[in-house]
């Protein structure tokens, strides 16, 4: 066989062996998500077992814990969109639609995407350097010997409490977006408060807050969902709890952005 | 069931991480109300065989049966009235580190025990299961409060939640001191009197595994199979197997079947 050709078979195979591995990865997506949905029918028929304290430390954790951090960053993202915005339809002297720039940007985009990308680095990290702990300390494995899935164990509370609490957040940052915004006008453009906020009632549709919040929810979902799995899947020695907090970070983000432009490109086929 | 059917068969268990083979061709009994000892190297399998044995990895090949059960062709429902009666210390004693010592004896209770017994109730008995391991006074703490040979010692309470009918201990002496460890094996003794429940005793500790073990198993790292079977005390007088011939009286085996072996 030529020299050439050996090499080419290589790379074919090697190929191929990635390919299989993307496989795998999807498959084990697909069974953990099989597995939190019997567990939701299960909670629904107050089967479910987990330990509420925990549930709530969760939910408080996810929830009120993520306050300061998303309160900052959407403050500041107002800002810029309004400082943005304004260098440039100042130029056409249509300052006063700064208002409509910063309302719509953020209400049907910003505030769910950088909420879920503070959360995915917060809470979806969180999740998974805690799993991957309990994987390495035997934990997981106590529990499987008590006879109670992780699933429902672990993954239930978490994807749950955070799938709630993400639109809430996101209703939250909407409002400090929306400040933050209202602060560049009226401090840089002498915008009137008054124009601002009416300008910015008159731009926002109820659509724009169903789809921010239809986002949100999937964002959470995703997010926690992508935590509990690289958690799960972690091998049990100390460096393996970082590489499993450092995929959850990467593929939450990298998640929230597609599936933003998912919605994106069904917002625009439906015309909403 | 008969009085004298044994209360584990495992028939010939081969253990494999992926295609990597950890033991082959492993099989005993462990009789009802026995101390069943695991011997070997350090990374020869013992914790491995536990895991096939509490139902954590499915054999590459071969039986682990329970009563007339075989845990790995049983149904869920079935595999679960068998894990009830298991009582698991795990080689790093695996609390969970949310939960007090307490909290954590009482969570076997919590899920699996009897519905009816009291909050209060299930309390009194963490805290007297507590006592017994000599850690009256850190029931309240968390797990990070406490020392390694004080985790194993909760790790046995939380074990000994529901009067398991099945015991499986890992190292349940490692990093405890002389006279702990002696308390222990009176425990476990004890325990096995009253309860008849069947024990099995991963162990290094020489004195622990002479005065404890009823049988046991000797696993090789080399040649990846048990190369002995028995009590220890009778391992000690009649197996002239190098190794395990060395290892019982701890000395260093001679260099040809040193090697590969830690
Ligand atoms: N998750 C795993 N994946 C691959 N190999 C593993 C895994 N866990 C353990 N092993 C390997 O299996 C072998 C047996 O490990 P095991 O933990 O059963 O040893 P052990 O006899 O309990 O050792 P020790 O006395 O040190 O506790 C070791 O060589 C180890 O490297
Ligand atoms: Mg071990």
């Amino acid at each position: 066989m030529s020299h050439a050709r050996r090499e080419r078979i290589l790379a074919l195979a090697a190929l191929g062996r990635g390919v299989l591995a993307r496989l795998a990865v999807l498959r084990e997506v697909s069974t953990l998500l099989g597995e939190v949905i019997l567990a939701i029918g299960r909670l629904l028929r107050g089967k479910a077992r987990f330990d509420r304290a925990d549930a709530w430390a969760v939910v408080q954790a996810s929830g009120a814990g993520a306050l300061g951090v998303v309160s900052l960053v959407n403050l500041l993202v107002g800002a810029i969109l309004a400082f943005v915005g304004a260098v440039q339809l100042l130029k056409f002297g249509a300052g006063q639609f700064v208002a409509d720039l910063v309302s719509i940007a953020t209400v049907r985009e910003m505030a769910a995407v950088i909420t879920a990308v503070v959360l995915s680095g917060r809470t979806g990290a969180a999740f998974a350097a805690r799993i991957a702990t309990m994987q390495g300390n035997e934990e997981v494995d106590a529990l499987k010997t008590l006879g109670v899935s992780p699933v429902e164990f672990l993954v239930l509370p978490r994807v749950l409490a955070l799938t709630l609490m993400t639109p809430l957040l996101y209703a939250y940052a909407c409002a400090v977006g929306l400040l933050g915004g209202w602060a560049v006008s009226a401090g840089m453009l002498d915008l009137s408060s008054h124009l601002y906020w009416s300008r910015s009632a008159d731009a926002l549709a109820g659509t724009h807050f169903v789809l921010g919040a239809g986002k949100s929810l999937a964002f959470g979902f995703l997010v926690a969902f992508a935590g509990c799995f690289h958690g799960l899947r972690a091998g049990r020695n100390a460096a393996a709890v970082g590489e499993a907090t450092t995929r959850a970070v990467v593929s939450g983000i990298v998640g929230v952005i597609v599936i933003d432009a998912v919605f994106a490109l069904c917002a625009y086929a439906l015309d909403v | 069931m008969s009085a004298n059917t044994p209360a584990i068969v495992v028939h010939g268990l081969r253990m494999a991480y992926g295609s990597k083979l950890i033991q082959e061709e492993v099989s005993f009994e462990v009789a009802k109300g026995s101390v069943f000892i695991i011997m070997g190297g350090s990374g020869c399998g013992k914790s491995t065989l536990l895991k096939h044995l509490i139902g954590l990895m499915p054999p590459a090949a071969g039986q682990v049966l329970y009563g007339d059960h075989d845990y790995w062709l049983a149904d869920e429902a079935a595999r679960d009235a068998i894990r009830r009666r298991f009582g698991v210390l795990f080689q790093g004693a695996a609390l969970f580190s949310t939960m007090t010592l307490a909290e954590n004896v009482m969570l076997p209770m919590k899920l699996n025990g009897d519905r009816r017994q009291s909050a209060a109730e299930q309390r009194e008995r963490a805290e007297t299961l507590l006592e017994l391991v000599g850690l009256s006074a850190a029931a309240d703490l968390l797990p990070n409060e406490i020392s390694g040979g004080m985790k194993k010692r909760a790790g046995l309470a939380r074990a000994l939640a529901l009067e398991p009918e099945y015991l499986f201990l890992d190292e349940p002496s490692a990093g405890l001191d002389p006279i702990s460890s002696r308390k222990l094996d009176e425990l476990i003794l004890d325990l096995r009197e009253r309860t008849g429940a069947a024990v099995v005793v991963v162990t290094h500790e020489l004195p622990s595994l002479f005065a404890i073990g009823d049988d046991g198993i000797f696993l090789d790292a080399v040649s990846k199979r048990p190369i002995a079977r028995g009590a220890p005390k009778q391992l000690l007088e009649s197996c002239d197997h190098p190794f395990v011939h060395a290892f019982l009286r701890r000395e260093v085996p001679p260099e040809d079947v040193e090697d590969g072996r830690e």
